[in-house]
């Protein structure tokens, strides 16, 4: 007996392992068999049983059984009787309710003015369904028109914002060009004036050469 | 279990209504079981096979009987059980069937050896009664109200039955270790 979980359950342990506890009945035992050795081993030794009782395997019978039609076998005529009469009950309603449905379709109405009046009832039918449609389609073709004009303006915004994003980067490369050229005609001039002032050196040489000659 | 349970009333109630191959088919899903129910409880397998013939002969005369279709396998293993039962009286008359039986002959089974004479020598120091609720709950997984409905007796009858064949069987398939005790 466990001090820390009281009385051991012994019943609910072997109904636990004969699968006829609840889960919370299950969940009891295992948490009362963690802390509780005799009723671990308990457990431990029904298990065992069961497993050895378990490894004996069923055997098939020796022949197959099977029945061919026999009189022996046949229902009798009151079992036949008496398992048709829900049947033959339901068939009996089912006849009962089909004759009251041709009873009230072929029964002619009793005045004319219930003649008249489904005369109207279809006029009014007809235009009725004939306004529906009419609104209904008005409110459609209103309703594809904004759709069609908001998306005409979502459209436009788009390819506004492109078309300033791409004037952007045409601009950015412009004055990246630009910079770039200006650059260039710099580096250039300088090599243009460093040119100039060598040929004059070489000139002045090449002159007092000669007339050192 | 749920489609196969559907199944069987459907094929219950066409054997109702005197067709056989469903009836056939009825037999063949239920005869392993009952072979092997009977078979625990005579011990005999040709006289296993005749009560397995007895029992689903019963059961279709009777399938009007069956109030509720679902209820079809207690209904059906009580039938075999009286007719075990009733084999047994007429073979030994001069038995006490509540007692501890008879010497029990084995029958051949192709089973590790040790464990299936282990097992069968403790199911034979079992009373009748303990080794047949043992073989219903054991073997055929019947819950205890079945179990009563089966045997005819309360459902605390049944669960004594089974706790005590279990108590001894306990000791001879798992006895305890030396040294381990409690």
């Amino acid at each position: 007996m466990s001090a820390q979980t009281g009385a051991c359950p012994t019943t609910l342990l072997r109904d636990a392992l004969l699968g006829e506890a609840s889960p919370a009945g299950r969940r009891e035992v295992e948490a009362h068999a963690a802390h509780c050795p005799a009723c671990r081993e308990e457990m431990d030794r029904l298990q065992l049983t069961q497993a050895a009782l378990l490894s004996v395997r069923d055997e098939e019978p020796l022949r197959r059984i099977a029945f061919v039609s026999d009189k022996v076998l046949q229902p009798r005529w009151w079992q036949v009787w008496r398992w048709s009469a829900p049947r033959a009950t339901f068939a009996s309603a089912a006849l009962v309710a089909a004759a009251i449905v041709a009873h009230g379709a072929l029964t002619r109405p009793a005045t004319p003015v219930v003649q008249r009046a489904s005369v109207d009832r279809e006029a009014l039918r007809r235009s009725v369904a004939a306004e529906v449609e009419k609104q209904v389609g008005e409110r459609m073709q209103l309703a594809l028109a904004a759709a069609e004009q908001l998306q005409e303006q979502r459209t436009a915004a788009v390819v506004a914002a492109r078309l300033a994003a791409v004037e952007k980067r045409n601009e950015l490369d412009r004055q990246a060009l630009l910079v770039a050229f200006e650059e260039q005609v710099s580096v250039l001039q300088k090599t243009n004036h460093r040119l100039i002032r060598d040929m004059r050196d070489i000139a002045y040489v090449a002159d007092e050469q000669g007339r050192g000659q | 279990m749920i489609f196969r349970e559907a199944e069987d009333l459907d094929l219950i109630a066409q054997a109702r209504r005197g067709n056989v191959d469903a009836f056939n088919l009825l037999v063949s899903r239920w005869e392993r079981r009952i072979f092997n129910y009977v078979l625990k409880l005579v011990n005999q397998r040709e006289d296993a096979q005749e009560l397995c013939q007895e029992v689903f002969l019963k059961a279709h005369q009777h399938l009007h009987k069956l109030d509720d279709p679902a209820r079809f396998a207690p209904w059906l293993f009580r039938i075999a059980h009286n007719e075990a039962y009733s084999l047994l009286r007429k073979n030994r008359p001069e038995t006490e069937l509540d007692g501890d039986p008879t010497v029990v002959r084995p029958s051949p089974r192709m089973l590790p050896i040790e464990v299936s004479l282990a097992v069968e020598t403790a199911l034979a120091r079992l009373s009748a009664d303990q080794r047949e609720a043992v073989i219903l709950k054991v073997y055929q997984g019947f819950k205890f109200e079945e179990m009563a409905e089966i045997l005819s007796c309360p459902v605390s009858t049944v669960k004594s039955r089974v706790y005590a064949a279990l108590d001894n069987l306990k000791e001879t398939l798992a006895p305890v270790h030396v040294g381990g005790g409690k």
